[in-house]
């Protein structure tokens, strides 16, 4: 049976998660002096307390439930699902091979067509995919989280908006593009240098810059970071460097820091520990506002301003007793509204078992609204300002980012040290640590090492398996109408413009007007630039 | 307890597209802990993996994904290696396998399956002993 005690109210864990220390009892002795300097007023400077003055009285979180599955048809129909039910905003993902610009057709990727997210070959998909939803007032987030995809996918679904008769100007929404996910958060069977993704990235980031000043062209995905086995320091450390790298580099592309900085979009993890993520959440704004100001000299609030999107963390749901996983879902979730998010995903209580069902995300949207419209904890602003606790443990791990930070910048900054494997060796030590505290019962998870009794099954979703098929007939029909000689040239443009190192995005636009699919664009980038083998 | 697993090799692959590293390198460090020698070969199609074992010679296979395409991508795996004739290879797979399928992946040929939620000292007892008794039936032939 289950021990009545985890540690005892008097021994109380004298660490956090992520090893900051933990007082039993914290009072002022535990808060640095100049807290009204720290903390200023929400909507100012340095934006502890939150990026707007009146917070979610002004405007509440974006409720962006993740989907993504099959088929654009099949997609299609849970966005329209969710948006029924009061989500306002898309935040679609993309299945395995799209991700990564591999063809459904291909060999190595038949078996994840559709899996993890929906299949995207040509720019139809697209169509299919957004039919329907108006793309000038539901801000649409492509987590298209691998450059070498999020190019081409950008592309499709510029032209596909187009055909509808949106202009670019009109679409807002984000492409999360982010070069860790493509060399050091996921793997594949190829995948691009540090280098060159990142110059991936930050192409796209450029180009929309310029041609859809509404559209965040990155969103930091510290989120999955934190998912592969950083721990909240590391996680923070990681997407603030990025962050800087992305923000220094399209400042050296002669942009003015006041446009880019706006749309750099950021996207972080709601873990286990309550206080710790909370504190997390404040201290990134605070950074972030610090640096933009102090590297960069920009005094507009709106550049100074970390904006985030949070999910509730994957990797805490267990399979033994899913249902337990909808109060995970909702602390965690408290924890991002109390730490002043811009929008949220809560995860499905099936999240360690398959892709969300019915009715696992509309339970999941629910809990959203419990936490909007039941608890009253979206009627002022930051309210844990001035906890004893929760400052403490800000300033502790604002210092304790900060000291990576630096070494990541001393090591030779955040794209070297992913060459150099550092990042894969950071992440894999933490994650076997984690694995062990769970093993050894240090950290106590139910269902895992604690309460471990008879379950009952839930219902698991079952994927349509139809994608392939019909995905690679897609492919065949593109072929067949386009023109040929047109195509192979535009693939050629494609590979010049890798060689040359000019944006990439015009010759990537053109590819897709000669119907080019994305499997062939992914195949030039891997075969002109070379292939990446990860340090694992 | 681990004994017969000390100075064996094992050869770990990611299947099809599957995106997702850490469980595996979790089980990597595990099991170099328990003495083995790891190989981690990346993604790897049947035909790849069975170049690997001819290659390495391992006592232990294992397969990890957590994309959903265990049911396809196993039972590629189970053929090709039992058609290869490598029958003497302790073959595992790991990762996000609702328990269902587990009986599926049973009847492929795979010795143990270790879903979420799977510890790292039961996966590698269980390990041990299967690779102590096909040792032992090697012995005997």
């Amino acid at each position: 049976m289950v021990e009545a005690t985890n540690a005892s109210a008097k021994d109380g864990p004298a660490l956090t998660a992520s090893g900051l220390e933990l007082p039993v009892v914290a009072g002022p002795a535990d808060v640095r002096p100049g807290l009204a300097e720290r903390l200023g007023v929400p909507g100012q400077f340095p934006f502890t307390r939150g990026v707007r003055p009146g917070m979610y009285r002004e405007r509440p979180w974006t409720i962006r439930q993740l989907a993504g599955f099959g088929t654009g048809r099949d997609t299609n129909a849970r966005y329209r699902l969710l948006l029924d039910q009061g989500a306002t905003g898309v935040n679609g993902v993309f299945d395995y091979p799209s991700l990564r610009a591999f063809g459904s057709d291909e060999e190595r990727a038949r078996s994840d067509v559709g899996r993890g997210g929906v299949a995207v070959d040509v720019r139809d998909d697209f169509d299919d995919l957004f039919a329907g939803i108006p793309l000038d007032r539901v801000s649409i987030s492509l987590v298209s989280s691998q450059p070498i995809g999020a190019v081409p996918h950008l592309a499709m679904f510029l032209r596909s908006a187009e055909r509808r008769g949106y202009a670019w100007e009109s679409l807002s929404g984000t492409s999360q593009n982010d070069f860790l996910m493509e060399t050091a958060i996921t793997i594949a069977p190829a995948a691009l240098r540090p280098a060159d993704s990142f110059r991936f990235e930050c192409d796209l980031a450029e180009f929309a810059n310029r041609h859809v000043p509404r559209w965040n062209p990155v969103s930091v995905t510290g989120y999955n970071y934190r998912e592969a086995g950083a721990d909240a320091v590391l996680e923070m450390a990681l997407t603030l460097a990025h962050g800087q790298a992305v923000a220094r580099e399209l400042r050296s592309r002669d942009l003015d820091p006041t446009s880019f900085l706006p749309r750099l979009t950021f996207f972080l993890d709601a873990h286990s520990d309550f206080f710790e993520e909370i504190a997390k959440f404040r201290a990134c704004r605070r950074m972030w506002a610090h640096w933009v100001r102090d590297e960069f000299g920009v005094d507009d609030p709106v550049s100074q301003r970390f904006r985030f999107h949070v999910q509730t963390a994957g990797v805490t749901a267990t399979a033994r007793y899913a249902h337990v996983n909808i109060a995970r879902s909702a602390l965690q979730g408290l924890a991002a509204v109390l730490g002043g998010t811009q929008s949220l995903h809560v995860n499905g209580y099936d999240e360690a078992l398959c892709v969300p069902t019915e009715h696992a995300a509309l339970t999941a949207l629910r809990t959203q609204y419990v936490l909007l419209h039941e608890s009253g904890v979206a009627g002022s602003a930051d309210p844990l300002a001035g906890s004893y606790l929760v400052e403490n443990l800000t300033d502790q791990i604002e210092e304790a980012g900060q000291r990576l930070i630096d070494e990541i910048d001393r090591l030779g900054g955040i794209v070297a040290v992913t060459d150099q494997g550092w990042t894969h060796a950071e992440l894999s030590r933490r994650a076997f640590e984690y694995q062990k505290a769970i093993e050894t019962g240090e950290r106590r998870v139910v269902g895992l090492n604690l309460d471990v009794g008879d379950d009952s099954e839930i219902e698991v979703f079952q994927l349509p398996l139809h994608a392939a098929e019909e995905q690679i007939e897609r492919i065949a029909a593109v072929r067949a109408r386009r023109d040929e000689v047109r195509a192979a040239d535009a693939l050629a443009e494609v590979a010049d413009a890798c060689r040359s190192g000019v944006n990439l995005m015009p010759a990537v636009l053109n590819a897709v007007d000669s119907d080019l699919t994305l499997g062939e664009l992914g195949g030039c980038f891997r075969d002109t630039l070379g292939n990446w083998h990860f340090p694992l | 307890m681990t004994s017969a697993l000390r100075g064996r090799k094992a050869v770990l692959a990611k299947l099809g597209m599957d995106a997702h590293w850490r469980g595996v390198m979790v089980v990597a460090n595990a099991l170099r802990d328990a003495g083995m020698e790891v190989v981690y070969i990346g993604h790897a199609t049947a035909t790849e993996l069975v170049a690997a074992v001819v290659e390495e010679d391992p006592a232990l296979v294992g397969a990890s994904t957590l994309s959903g395409n265990h049911l396809v991508e196993c039972g590629h795996i189970a053929t090709t290696l039992r058609e290869g004739g490598f029958d003497d290879v302790v073959l595992v797979a790991g990762g996000a396998i609702p328990p269902a399928d587990v009986p599926s992946l049973r009847a492929m040929g795979f010795d143990a399956v270790f879903p979420t939620g799977s510890s790292l000292q039961s996966m590698v007892e269980k390990v041990n002993g299967l690779v102590a008794v096909r040792e032992a039936l090697r012995h005997e032939r």
